[in-house]
């Protein structure tokens, strides 16, 4: 009985060991390789920032409209913290991915391939969302300027139409460049785009018949409009 | 830098004549209805000016689609009997030549400035091809101060109609002068008499692929020659008058141009005006006289419109290059009415200020940057107009030149955050 006992506290015990002794390797390379990435992150960040100051990446920014763009979605740091953030998320996820994989022996690699198979699409995607973003905010602004010059009351629901259009058209992209639900994306873009147009198609043939109409007339018949023209020289 | 190729025939032409004295040039783009007129006064006022001289018309053309270079090719000089005491010499020569490179003003004059180089000339004198009031005496005007070696560059003086050029006016006269210390009148006027000298040097200037060479000309040249150290004078020609055109129509398009090439101009030649104080005149040949202008209707109402809209709409986007008193400022004169509508000098300078700046810090981009001063700058014209509405000729004067010493005045608030902003 005694004997027994003893076997059965050696062998979990023994068996503890090993199970320890075949988990702990992995566990240190593991925790090795966070540390290293957090490491490698920070120094890579350190420099990326550095960098980025000196090419005036924050100025730059503004120009770009990245800065307002950002502070509109509540972000208020520089953009070049902002890369530097990203560089070191980006390589510790790595890192941790290569640690997941050091931990589990029996499938190695997994993580690492799947990180590195959806890797490349989801950098792809942000690339689209931040490119389409850009390109919305100058877009709008360029609309705003352009309508407000020409006297046009709507301005800001033009430029923001123009804006969000853009905004859908990228997110649209985006998502099915990640591979989610393309048929439907590609249904609900089209229907809300086409949705758009019809409607404001509707609302200017609807509740600017009036002025549809003086337009068309106009630009057939070469009428001059109702404001007197200027003939003032601006030069 | 390289120059770019002119056509086989030119270059026929220009080993023909060998070299010459003076050279005329006329750029040109669809002006089949004015062209003629001009081409007839230069040789006119070559002929009987500069009779001992051998002369050459050069029309750079843009692609005109309208028969302007048939225009000028077979367009018949006035009967020189009736018009001169004595003949020419030589009879003017006639260059037309189609220009390549981006196509624009700049493009246009580079191939004259070729031409002037490869015949050696003298003095070059360039006129807009669109005018009507343009007479024999203006080649004189234009030529003779550099010719008798009086001047580098000659800029032209106008007599306007009092609401004409308000973009010379209220940005690039007060701020030219400011910025460089000489009170060139018409910067921007369209036509310039310069030594051949000076033609090389522009030439020689790495601007031909920028958008100097699509607009912005006219400027660049005279704040180039003020900043080459280039002697200045200033000639009276009378009155200015355009064929009829839609100038209101294209205000962004301007104004993009011409203040951009002002604030690219400061970036440049930082060096040349940062701490000069004051302004000098610059030597006015001509005989300045009352000259009857056509009216100018304008429409105050619509510029206030989109000034009131731009303080709603805008405001958002000025916010990134004004500061705040200002823009409250400007908020303030939204409230009244519109006889009371006034926006004063000083205010309207320090816009122009900030703009620069905010050109300099590139705060946004730079079309929308230009295109959100147009509506303060239409408020601004409004609230001149509004003011100068029963005012004379001398009135209107007097007041543009406190406009000037304003800019003057307000110029150490520009250093101080242009340095910042480096």
């Amino acid at each position: 009985m005694t004997d027994f006992w003893r076997d059965l506290v050696w062998t979990a015990i023994r068996g503890t060991g090993e199970r320890l002794a075949a988990i702990l390797p992995g566990l240190l390379a593991m925790l090795t390789l966070l540390v290293l990435g957090a490491l490698l992150g920070w120094m890579f960040r350190l420099i990326l920032t550095r960098l980025a100051r000196a090419v005036d990446f924050d100025r730059r920014s503004e120009t770009w409209g990245l800065t307002s763009a950002l502070a509109r979605a509540g972000i208020r740091r520089p953009p070049s913290a902002i890369l530097g953030v990203l560089v070191f998320w980006g390589i510790f996820v790595i890192f941790a991915s290569m640690g997941i994989d050091a931990l589990l022996p029996a499938a190695p690699g997994a993580t690492g391939a799947v990180l590195v198979q959806i890797l490349p699409r989801v950098l792809a995607a942000a690339l689209i969302l931040l490119v389409g973003w850009l390109i919305a905010n100058f877009a709008g602004q360029a609309v705003l300027l352009a309508s407000v010059n020409a006297g046009i009351p709507e301005a800001r629901l033009l430029a923001r139409a123009a804006r969000w259009g853009v905004l859908l058209f990228a997110v649209a992209t985006t998502l099915t460049q990640l591979g989610i639900g393309r048929e439907m994306v590609l249904v609900a873009f089209a229907l809300s785009f086409g949705g758009l147009v019809f409607a404001v198609s509707l609302a200017f043939g609807l509740g600017g018949r009036g002025l549809a109409r003086e337009i068309l007339e106009r630009r057939l018949r070469r009428e001059p409009g109702p404001h007197p023209k200027e003939t003032i020289t601006h030069l | 830098m390289s120059a770019a190729p002119l056509p086989e025939a030119v270059e026929g032409q220009l080993a023909e004549i060998g070299r010459a004295d003076l050279l005329v040039g006329i750029p040109s783009y669809n002006n089949a209805r004015t062209v003629g007129h001009v081409v007839r006064a230069a040789a006119a006022g070559l002929g009987k000016y500069f009779p001992d001289a051998k002369a050459v018309i050069v029309n750079s053309d843009g692609g005109s689609t309208d028969g302007t270079r048939e225009i000028v090719a077979t367009a018949e000089l006035p009967d020189l009997a009736t018009v001169l005491v004595s003949h020419p010499a030589t009879p003017v020569a006639r260059i037309v030549t189609p220009y390549h490179g981006i196509p624009g003003k700049g493009s246009a004059f580079r191939a004259i400035f070729q031409i002037a180089d490869r015949l050696d000339v003298r003095a070059c004198a360039v006129v807009d091809s669109d005018l009507r009031s343009i007479t024999p005496p203006w080649f004189e005007l234009l030529l003779r101060p550099v010719l008798e070696g009086h001047a580098d560059y000659v800029a032209p003086l106008y007599h306007r109609h009092k609401f004409d050029g308000t973009i010379t006016n209220g940005v690039v006269y007060p701020l030219t002068r400011a910025l460089y210390g000489k009170q060139i009148r018409q910067p921007i006027g369209g036509e310039f008499g310069f030594s051949g000298e000076l033609a090389r040097v522009f030439l020689g200037k790495p601007v031909w692929e920028t958008d100097v060479a699509r607009f912005g000309i006219d400027i660049w040249m005279t704040t180039t020659a003020i900043a080459e150290g280039s002697r200045l004078c200033q000639v009276y020609l009378g009155a200015k008058i355009h064929d009829a055109k839609d100038p209101g129509a294209d205000l962004s398009a301007m104004m993009t141009q011409v203040v951009a090439s002002c604030f690219d101009l400061a970036e440049i030649y930082e060096p040349v005006w940062f701490g000069r104080r004051g302004s000098e005149s610059v030597p006015l040949f001509g005989f300045p006289h009352a000259v009857g202008v056509e009216p100018v209707p304008v429409n105050v109402d619509r510029m206030l419109a989109i000034f009131r809209q731009g303080l709603t709409d805008l405001r958002e986007l000025w916010e990134k290059v004004l500061p705040a008193p200002l823009l409250d400022a400007l908020g303030g004169l939204a409230e009244g009415a519109r006889e009371a509508f006034h926006m004063a000098d000083a205010l309207w300078a320090e816009i122009v200020y900030r703009f620069a700046l905010a050109h300099h810090a590139r705060v946004l981009p730079r079309d929308h940057l230009l295109r959100a001063l147009i509506p303060l700058y239409l408020g601004r014209t409004a609230s001149f107009i509004l003011e100068m509405w029963d005012a004379g000729a001398e009135e209107v004067e007097a007041r543009i030149e406190g406009l000037a010493h304003i800019f003057e005045e307000t110029k150490p608030l520009l250093e101080a955050e242009w340095r910042r902003s480096s």
